[in-house]
C-alpha cells in the first residue's frame, strides 16, 4: 500500500508521494489519473490489486480553523486490475 | 512542512504532542495530578491567584489571593507571578510543541494573561458583582448583581474592543489567542468538580449524564434534517453545501462543519466559509442568549444550561457562555431567595450536551461518509477507514473523564482521603478553571472582527444561518432540553 498526500489547491485536488504527483478536478478524476500513473510507472505489473492511502494534509486548511478541527478527511482507494486495467 | 501538519494523521497516535486537542489533554491533567498531590501531604497548586468582590478602600491583598491557605503569606503579588510563571511554563512548552511561533506566543500570551488578571479583578468590583442583599456589605447603593459574569462579560468586551478595534495588536495577539485550547482545558478541570460534585448530589450527576446523551441524541435527529431542509427548499443550496451548514449550525459549529465536509468529500472552501461563519455567529449567541436565558427560566436553571450546550455554536462560546449563564442565574437566586446553587452546576450542564454532541461528531461524520462514498457519490474502489471516528474523536474529552473518573474513584472507594483531596481539587477546579473561561473570554474577542462578515462574500449564507440557528435551532433546543431535564435541579451552595 501506498500513502499518498493529499491537498486541493484551491482548483484541484492533488494527490503526492515521493516523485508520484497527480491532480483532478474531482476525487473521481484525481483516482483515475492516478491509477493511469502506477500503470505508466509499471507499478501494478502483475497485482490484481492495488491499494491507496491518502491522508489530508490540513495544513491547507486556514489557520484560524486548526484550532477547532485537525481532520479533514483520510481515504482508502483499491484499485483492481484485470490486465493492467481497472475493473 | 510545519510540525504541526495533521498530514501526520495517519496512526491512532498521531498527532499527540502536536494538536491543541492533546495538549488540553496534557495541559489539564498536569495540574489536577498536581492538585491530587494534596492527598499526601503537599498543596501544589493552591498559588493560584483568585479575585475576590471589592469596594472602594478594599485593601489590594482582599481583591486578589492565593487560593491554598498554606499560600497566604505569598500575598497578591507572589500569587500573581507564581500563577504566570507556573501555568505559562506547560503552556509554552505546548505551544513549542506545536510548532508555533515560539516569541511571538510568549508575548502574546504574556499580554493576554495580564490582560485577563486585569479584567478579572476590575469585574469584581461590587458594583459589577453584588446583588441588592450585599450592597450594605460593600458600601454602595447600587449594583449590577452579575456575580462572577461581571468578568466574563468585560474580558469578552475588552477582548472584542482590542480584535475590532486595535487590530494590529490583535494581530500580534493571535498567535496566542486559543479560545478552543483554553477552554478544553477548562472543561477537563471541569471534570474535577463533576467528580467531587458526585459526592453530595450523587444522582444530579448521574441523571445530568443520562439526559444530556438523550438529550443531544434527540436533538440531532431533529436539528440536522430540519436546517438540511431548509437550506436545501428554500436557499436552493446543493447537497454538500446543505450537509455543511446543517451540521455546522445545528450540531457543533466548526468541527462538525469540517468532519461533515469530510465526510461527504467536499471541496474545502465550503467548511471554510461555514466556519468564519459560525465563529462570528457563536459570539453573538455568546452576547445574547445567556441573559435571555436566565431571565426566561429562572426556575429551571438546568434547562437553561443544557439548550446552552445544545444552542451555542463551538465549544469555546458554548463553555463561557455556560459560565456566564451560571453565574446570573446564581447571582439572581442569590437576590431573590438569599441562598444560590452550587458554583459551577449550570456550567456543567451547558458543557455536558456538548461534550456528548462532541463524542458523537466522529460517528455522525463516519455513517455520512458511507452514505456519501457508498450511495450518493458511489465513488468506485473507495472505502472509508473505521479510523476516521477515533481520528475526530475529541481528545479533550478524555482529560475530562478522566479527570471525573480519577476524582470519584478516590471520592467513593477511599472517603477518608476526601478532606485532603478536596485541598488539591479546588485551586484546579475553582481558580484555574475560571482563569482559563477568562483567557477564553479576552481570546475569543481578539480573534472576532465583525467587520471580516461584511466584507466576505457569504451571500445568502448568513442569512440561512441565522434563520435556521435563531428560528429553528435555539427554540427546538429549549423544547428538547426541557423534555429532558426539567425539574432537575442544581445542588446548593455550602
Amino acid at each position: 500500500m501506498l500513502d499518498f498526500r493529499l491537498i486541493y489547491d484551491g482548483k484541484a485536488w492533488r494527490a503526492m508521494h515521493g516523485d508520484i504527483s497527480v491532480q483532478g478536478k474531482s476525487l473521481i478524476s484525481l483516482d483515475k489519473n492516478l491509477e493511469q500513473e502506477l500503470v505508466n510507472r509499471d507499478m501494478t505489473q502483475g497485482l490484481s490489486e492495488y491499494k491507496v492511502r491518502m491522508t489530508f494534509d490540513n495544513s491547507c486548511m486556514p489557520e484560524f480553523m486548526r484550532q477547532y478541527a485537525n481532520h479533514y478527511f483520510n481515504r482508502v482507494v483499491h484499485f483492481k486490475f484485470d490486465n493492467a486495467r481497472r475493473s | 512542512m510545519s510540525p504541526a501538519s495533521s498530514y501526520e494523521n495517519r496512526k491512532w497516535y498521531s498527532g499527540m504532542f502536536i494538536q491543541e486537542d492533546w495538549w488540553s489533554v496534557w495541559l489539564g491533567m498536569t495540574f489536577v495530578f498536581l492538585g491530587l498531590c494534596s492527598i499526601f501531604g503537599p498543596d501544589l497548586v493552591g498559588w493560584v491567584a483568585n479575585p475576590h468582590a471589592w469596594s472602594a478602600g478594599t485593601p489590594f491583598e482582599k481583591m486578589i489571593a492565593p487560593m491554598g491557605k498554606g499560600y497566604t503569606s505569598w500575598g497578591p503579588w507572589g500569587s500573581l507571578i507564581a500563577s504566570y510563571v507556573f501555568i505559562s511554563i506547560p503552556v509554552c512548552l505546548g505551544a513549542y510543541c506545536m510548532g508555533w511561533n515560539f516569541k511571538k506566543f510568549v508575548g502574546g500570551w504574556t499580554c493576554i494573561f495580564v490582560i485577563t488578571y486585569a479584567s478579572w479583578i476590575i469585574g469584581h468590583h461590587a458594583t459589577i458583582t453584588a446583588t441588592s442583599r450585599e450592597w450594605s456589605k460593600y458600601g454602595i447603593s447600587f449594583g449590577l448583581g452579575l456575580g462572577g459574569g461581571g468578568s466574563y462579560i468585560l474580558a469578552l468586551f475588552v477582548g472584542l474592543f482590542i480584535g475590532n478595534f486595535m487590530k494590529g495588536f490583535a494581530h500580534y495577539l493571535s498567535e496566542a489567542a486559543k479560545p478552543e485550547w483554553f477552554i478544553k482545558t477548562a472543561i477537563v478541570f471541569l471534570g474535577v468538580k463533576v467528580g467531587y460534585m458526585a459526592i453530595k448530589a450523587a444522582g444530579f450527576v448521574m441523571e445530568l449524564a443520562v439526559a444530556g446523551a438523550a438529550a443531544t441524541i434527540v436533538a440531532y435527529l431533529i436539528f440536522w434534517p430540519g436546517t438540511y431542509f431548509i437550506a436545501r427548499r428554500f436557499f436552493h443550496f446543493g447537497r454538500k453545501t446543505s450537509a455543511v451548514l446543517a451540521s455546522g449550525v445545528s450540531i457543533c459549529g466548526v468541527s462538525a462543519a469540517v468532519a461533515t465536509a469530510g465526510a461527504v468529500r467536499s471541496k474545502p472552501l465550503v467548511p471554510i466559509m461555514v466556519s468564519a461563519l459560525i465563529v462570528v455567529y457563536a459570539v453573538v449567541e455568546l452576547v445574547v442568549l445567556p441573559p435571555i436565558f436566565s431571565s426566561t427560566m429562572s426556575s429551571e436553571p438546568i434547562v437553561a444550561g443544557a439548550a446552552m450546550g445544545m444552542s451555542v455554536k463551538t465549544d469555546g462560546a458554548d463553555g463561557a457562555a455556560g459560565a456566564v449563564l451560571d453565574e446570573l442565574m446564581r447571582a439572581a437566586k442569590l437576590d431573590k431567595d438569599g441562598v444560590t446553587y452550587e458554583e459551577g452546576s449550570i456550567t456543567i450542564s451547558a458543557v455536558m450536551t456538548k461534550v456528548w454532541i462532541d463524542m458523537f461528531i466522529g460517528l455522525w461524520a463516519f455513517v455520512l461518509a458511507m452514505v456519501w462514498v457508498y450511495k450518493i457519490d458511489k465513488v468506485p474502489g473507495e472505502h472509508v477507514p473505521a479510523s476516521e471516528v477515533w481520528h475526530r474523536f475529541p481528545k479533550f474529552v478524555l482529560g475530562y473523564f478522566l479527570a471525573w473518573g480519577v476524582y470519584l474513584a478516590i471520592l467513593f472507594l477511599t472517603p477518608q482521603l476526601a478532606p485532603a483531596a478536596k485541598i488539591g481539587a479546588v485551586p484546579v477546579e475553582g481558580g484555574m478553571r475560571k482563569l482559563f473561561f477568562m483567557l477564553t473570554f479576552v481570546s475569543i474577542g481578539c480573534i472576532t472582527d465583525f467587520k471580516k462578515l461584511a466584507q466576505s462574500h457569504f451571500g445568502k449564507l448568513i442569512f440561512v444561518y441565522f434563520i435556521a440557528l435563531f428560528v429553528y435551532i435555539v427554540p427546538v433546543a429549549v423544547i428538547v432540553a426541557y423534555v429532558f431535564h426539567h425539574g432537575m435541579m442544581p445542588p446548593m451552595a455550602g
